[in-house]
């Protein structure tokens, strides 16, 4: 039993050193010195079992130095990428729904939904600022301060404007449209639909030949039932097939433009919309595109912090 | 969003630093830091080599005590070091977190 304890010792040994041997291969030069230093450590444990553990740690060498490197260089220029990653994100979103819509007052109303995705990473990370500051200041009252110190300004101020811009547009948006609504010439009513049935409501407004032409795109939204008071259907022609239009307006959802409706084709009805690209649909995936950026941004950073390098 | 944390405040390093306070003269063995602040090497020796770039550390090759061992590396806190680490430890920043090392002698 001693030898088979003895022969196992040798070969735990054998393998510590094969071991810090392979790793002198791959270590970076300037942490050869470590590396010699931890070798040096095992002709003082006793335990074959016990130098191989020990030869094991070495390993952690190999790639100290390299993720050290990387996560200076991260630190660096990976924070400055996603930063402008993200303004360049959001302009490109403003620019195509004002180029799509041709209108601010329907961008901000589009803003507004998106707002609600991008409002959860930046609710998310306020929290996560506020559990932390609350956390320091408990520390502090009792003496000792937490391991991590955490600068909430920043953080603190954009959470603070994302949410007021969204509250903004929140309380906006339905008093431009009903601003929009009563000037002549412009729906005094209308509805929602599921669906951004952009030449379905062209053709709607085609007929009426009232509208401008900024409301013909407003009315991928907003659907006119009525212009200045008068009933959408006694302004259609006669020749017209009143049926098929009226069925467009099947599955309302009444007069809410705040209510963000994710685009539905199901709902649009016998139309082949298989050449659309729902401009909601293009705007919902930068609004997500938006999202997850600002949440890798935001673990980036606090990884980097972490790493203590 | 930036979150920073102060160096040398890991845990696992203040738990170094106490060790090394404790005896601030006094040169220590990896194996030694190690066993007394129960810390595995894959752990200790890149919180020694962070140490010693900050210039907290100095390092010397030590004469082997026996005939035909190798010579080791051992450790101690420099001026700046110690007086960091006092700092931290004055601070107590290592609250909960430190575990009181053991007090097994120190060589030289």
């Amino acid at each position: 039993m001693r030898q088979i304890q003895t022969i196992l010792d040798r070969m735990a040994t054998l393998a510590a050193l094969r071991l810090l041997a392979w790793i002198g291969k791959h270590v970076d030069p300037a942490q050869q010195l470590w590396l010699d230093a931890l070798r040096a450590e095992l002709a003082a444990i006793d335990g074959g079992m016990a130098r191989l553990v020990w030869a094991v740690g070495g390993l952690r060498l190999i790639w100290f130095e390299r993720r050290r490197h990387m996560v200076n260089a991260t630190y660096r220029y990976g924070p400055v990428l996603l930063d402008g990653l993200e303004a360049a994100l959001f302009v490109g979103l403003t620019w195509s729904l004002i180029q799509h819509y041709g209108s601010i007052v329907v961008v901000l109303l589009e803003l507004t939904g998106l707002s609600l995705i991008v409002a959860v990473p930046v609710l998310l990370a306020l929290w996560r600022v506020i559990r932390t500051t609350v956390t320091r200041l408990a520390a502090r009252d009792k003496g000792s301060e937490p391991e991590r110190h955490v600068r909430p300004l920043l953080p603190l101020v954009f959470g603070i404007l994302s949410l007021a811009a969204l509250l903004v547009m929140c309380l906006c948006a339905p008093m431009a449209l009903d601003h929009l609504m009563v000037e002549p010439g412009s729906p005094t009513a209308g509805v929602v639909v599921r669906s951004a049935d952009h030449h379905t409501a062209e053709a709607v407004v085609d007929q009426t030949g009232s509208l401008s032409h900024s409301d013909v795109y407003l009315t991928t939204q907003v659907k006119p039932l009525a212009v200045n008071g008068v009933p959408l259907v006694r302004l259609l022609q006669p020749t017209d097939d009143l049926q098929a239009l009226v069925n467009k307006f099947t599955g309302i959802q009444g007069y809410d433009l705040v209510q963000f409706t994710r685009p539905y084709p199901a709902n649009i009805w016998d139309y082949a919309d298989s050449n659309l690209n729902p401009p909601i649909l293009l705007a919902v995936s930068w609004a997500l595109l938006i999202a997850m950026i600002i949440v890798l941004n935001r673990e980036a950073r606090t990884l980097i912090s972490q790493s203590g390098l | 969003m930036s979150m920073t944390r102060r160096p040398n405040t890991s845990p696992q390093t203040l738990r170094v630093l106490r060790l090394l306070l404790e005896e601030p003269t006094a040169w220590h063995y990896g194996y030694e830091i190690s066993q007394r602040t129960r810390l595995k090497s894959g752990t200790l020796y890149p919180i020694l080599i962070r140490l010693a770039d900050q210039g907290w550390l100095e390092t010397r090759w030590a004469e082997p005590e026996r005939q035909g061992r190798p010579a080791r590396h051992t450790y101690h806190l420099t001026q700046v070091g110690s007086r960091q680490a006092s700092a931290l430890a004055a601070k107590g920043q290592e609250a909960g977190a430190v575990q009181q090392p053991g007090a097994q002698g120190a060589i030289g």
